[in-house]
């Protein structure tokens, strides 16, 4: 069940991926660790990074939510060092009805504007609610040193 | 012999293509086809003077200039989309480019066109 409803999507993508989201398994024998890559949306200051992120399906799926990590470093609320993605569809929001390409669009749409309200990085959130332009400038270094 | 048909998706919105390659082509002869094809009305911005300033991506990869298509894993005939992003090189200025970790991505900087570094 999982392999085939993972095959369909990955057909999905390689037809008509998002304008800004790439992804495909890792190696020819694995369909369940999956490679992708965002990058970043225009309208915020990851704009012109390449963002490495890594998938690991459940045997489940999609009964239970992919796993989701950044490979690239990302300054941002909802983004801890390790990678992780505080992101509610990865979590109690999951819905077999979501796929990948929704998975990976949100991350997007989480990068153009954060959660600060439930901060991965309370630090972040801080300076991201009391000094945005501070934020940005930050971020845009990040993304020009770690994702460029 | 083998050719794939491929599109060129860009961060802008716009497709380039499809056109029709042989998976023997290298990663880096496609950037510089892709150049030649830029549609820059529909891009608003002009093709970049360098083709190694082009990265493309497939599959959750960047391909790598070294590469053929059929390297990068481009089947053979169906409709593929890669992802085209325009990198430009670090400006000189920027002395401390030390900090740059694994994972960050290669390739945009220096005179190393073969460089490209992918997360495993």
């Amino acid at each position: 069940m999982a392999s085939k409803r993972i095959t369909k999507e990955l057909q999905d993508l390689q037809k008509d991926p998002p304008t800004s989201c790439s992804a495909g398994p890792r190696a020819d024998d694995d369909i369940f660790h999956w490679d992708a890559t965002i990058i970043g949306p225009a309208d915020s200051p990851y704009q012109g990074g390449l963002f490495f992120v890594a998938i690991h399906f459940p045997p489940d799926y999609p009964f239970k939510p992919p796993k989701v990590n950044f490979k690239t470093k990302v300054y941002h609320p909802n983004v801890n060092s390790q990678g992780s993605i505080c992101l509610d569809i990865l979590k109690e929001q999951w819905s077999p009805a979501l796929t990948i390409s929704k998975v990976l669009l949100s991350i997007c749409s989480l990068l153009t504007d954060p959660n600060p309200d439930d901060p991965l990085v309370p630090e972040i959130a801080q300076i991201y609610k009391t000094d945005p332009n501070r934020y940005a400038e930050l971020a845009k270094e990040w993304t020009r040193k770690y994702a460029m | 012999m083998s050719e794939a048909e491929i599109r060129f998706r860009m961060p802008e919105g716009v497709d380039i293509g499809p056109l029709n390659i042989p998976l023997s082509a290298k990663v880096h002869t496609v950037k510089e086809l892709v150049v030649a094809e830029w549609p820059a009305d529909k891009v608003g911005k002009p093709a970049p003077d360098d083709p190694r300033e082009v990265r493309l991506i497939h599959n959750g990869k960047v391909m790598e200039p070294g590469k053929t298509l059929a390297d990068c894993k481009v089947a053979v005939g169906s409709l593929v989309t890669c992802h085209l992003l325009v990198q430009p090189k670090p400006e000189p200025s920027k002395g401390g480019a030390g900090g740059k970790e694994k994972g960050g991505g290669g390739g945009g900087g220096g005179s190393a066109p073969g460089c490209g570094c992918v997360v495993s």
